[in-house]
C-alpha cells in the first residue's frame, strides 16, 4: 500500500470510527466520488491539474484535503448549524427533540469548540474554509488555481 | 534535488495530517459522534433559529409557547404528534398574532386527500389544528391533526442535502399545495420589499454548481418562494439586502396575508 492510500485511509478511518455506519457510508463515498473525479479530471483537464499541483496540491494532498472536505460538510456542519441560537431558543431555553435529544447551552459551547477546533486545524494545514466549503473535485482545483494566485495550500 | 525537497515538505505534511486528526478525533468524537438523526435534527434547528431571529429582527416580538414540565421547548418530531402538546412561537405583527410550528400537516385545498408535513409552518391568525379521527388512518385509532392551506402563510422544508434538479422541482409540489394564496391563474403581486413574512423557503445545507444555482434563480423567478443554498458554508442568517454571508431572501406582499403594516403593533414580548 503506497503512503498516500496509507495517510487518506488512515484519516478516513479515524474521522468515521464513532459515526453511525449509515453516516461512514455517506462520508466514504463522498470522498470516494471526489477521487473519482479527479480521475476524470486528470484525464480530460490534466492541465488545470497540473497547475493546482505545481501550487503544492500533489495528488497525495488532494485525495486528504478529500476526506477532510468530506468530513467537515458531512459531519461537523450540520452540528454547527443549531449552535448559534437567537437571543432566548437554545439558549436560555434548551430544546428537547424527541426524548432523548437535547440541545442546550451546553450542547451548542461543545459542537461550537468542536467545529472551531476542526477548522483551526484545517487553517493550521494550509487548508482554508473555502476548500472546506467547496462541493465537488472540479471546484477545489478551481479554487486553488484561481485564489490568491495559487497561494491556498501553501 | 528541488522535487526531493518538495517530496520531503509533503511527507511533513501528510506526517501533520495524521498527527492533527488523531488529536482531534481523540478529543472530540464523542461531540460529534452522534446519531444521524440527531445531525439532522441540529440543521433543521439551526432553519429554525434562523427563521425565529427573521421574526424577531422584524417585529420584535417572539414568545415561546407551551415549554414542558422542565421548562424545554419540547419540539414536535412527527406529524403524529398532538400538537397541543408541543411547544410554538407566536409572534405579534399589524395587530394580529401568528404562530410558528413544527411537523404539523397540512390538508391542501387541491383535495382533502392530499396531506403532508413540512418542517416548519407559519400560521395566520386564528389558525386552528384539526384533530378528526378516520377510519382509514390508524383503523380510527389516532386523531388526524393538521390545519388547511388556507390557513399557511408559508411552508418552509430543510434539506441537509446537496440541491439536485429533482429536489428543487419537488418543492414547487409542495409549495402549491401548501399555499391557497398562491393562485397562477391569476395575476397577484406575491413578493413586497415591505413585507415582514419570508417566502416559502426551500433550504438546503450543499451548496450548488452552476447549472443547479442557475435553475434555483429561474425557479425563484417563476415562483414566489426562496431557494437558500449552502447553508453548510453560511452564517444561518437571512436578510432583505444582500450582504456578506448573510443569505438574501424575497418576503410576502403585506397585502397577501392581510396584514397591515400601518395599524398598532403589539408591545415587543421576549419570554
Amino acid at each position: 500500500m503506497n503512503l498516500t492510500r496509507a495517510v487518506k485511509d488512515a484519516i478516513l478511518r479515524e474521522f468515521v470510527r464513532e459515526v453511525e455506519r449509515d453516516e461512514r457510508i455517506a462520508v466514504t463515498k463522498r470522498v470516494d466520488l471526489m477521487l473519482g473525479e479527479l480521475k476524470y479530471l486528470t484525464e480530460h483537464k490534466a492541465e488545470e491539474v497540473r497547475k493546482a499541483q505545481r501550487f503544492g496540491w500533489t495528488r497525495r494532498k488532494l485525495e486528504v484535503l478529500f476526506v477532510l472536505n468530506s468530513f467537515y460538510q458531512r459531519i461537523v456542519r450540520p452540528l454547527l448549524a443549531s449552535s448559534e441560537p437567537p437571543r432566548v431558543l437554545g439558549k436560555r431555553i434548551p430544546i428537547r427533540y424527541g426524548q432523548k435529544i437535547l440541545f442546550d447551552e451546553e450542547k451548542n459551547k461543545a459542537n461550537l469548540k468542536m467545529s472551531l477546533t476542526f477548522l483551526a486545524l484545517c487553517e493550521r494545514l494550509g487548508v482554508s474554509r473555502r476548500l472546506l466549503e467547496a462541493q465537488k473535485t472540479n471546484d477545489l482545483i478551481w479554487i486553488i488555481n484561481t485564489s490568491n494566485d495559487g497561494r491556498e495550500g501553501k | 534535488m528541488a522535487a526531493k525537497e518538495s517530496r520531503s515538505s509533503e511527507e511533513q505534511w501528510l506526517h501533520n495530517v495524521r498527527r492533527e486528526v488523531r488529536q482531534f478525533c481523540a478529543e472530540y468524537s464523542v461531540v460529534y459522534g452522534v446519531k444521524k438523526r440527531e445531525r439532522a435534527a441540529s440543521f433543521e434547528i439551526g432553519c429554525l433559529h434562523m427563521l425565529v431571529k427573521n421574526y424577531e429582527d422584524s417585529t420584535g416580538s417572539i414568545a415561546v409557547e407551551n415549554l414542558n414540565k422542565s421548562g424545554e421547548f419540547q419540539y414536535l418530531t412527527t406529524p403524529s404528534g398532538n400538537p397541543a402538546n408541543f411547544s410554538w412561537f407566536k409572534f405579534h405583527y399589524g395587530g394580529q398574532e401568528f404562530q410558528i410550528r413544527q411537523q404539523v400537516r397540512i390538508k391542501s385545498h387541491w383535495h382533502s386527500d392530499i396531506t403532508f408535513s413540512p418542517d416548519i409552518v407559519v400560521l395566520k391568525p386564528g389558525a386552528e389544528i384539526e384533530d378528526p379521527k378516520f377510519q382509514y388512518y390508524a383503523n380510527g385509532k389516532n386523531r388526524f391533526f393538521h390545519v388547511l392551506s388556507s390557513q399557511v402563510v408559508s411552508a418552509h422544508e430543510c434539506k441537509c442535502l446537496t440541491p439536485f434538479p429533482e429536489l428543487l422541482v419537488s418543492f414547487v409540489g409542495m409549495f402549491g399545495a401548501a399555499h391557497e394564496w398562491y393562485n397562477p391563474r391569476e395575476e397577484v403581486e406575491y413578493i413586497g420589499e415591505d413585507g415582514v413574512h419570508p417566502a416559502p423557503c426551500l433550504f438546503i445545507g450543499g451548496d450548488s454548481n452552476g447549472i443547479q444555482r442557475r435553475m434555483a434563480a429561474g425557479l425563484e423567478a417563476t415562483f414566489p418562494f426562496n431557494v437558500v443554498t449552502g447553508l453548510h458554508f453560511g452564517r444561518f442568517r437571512m436578510r432583505r439586502d444582500p450582504g456578506d454571508s448573510d443569505f438574501t431572501i424575497r418576503y410576502l406582499h403585506p397585502d397577501l396575508i392581510g396584514q397591515d403594516p400601518t395599524r398598532e403593533e403589539a408591545t415587543p414580548q421576549m419570554s
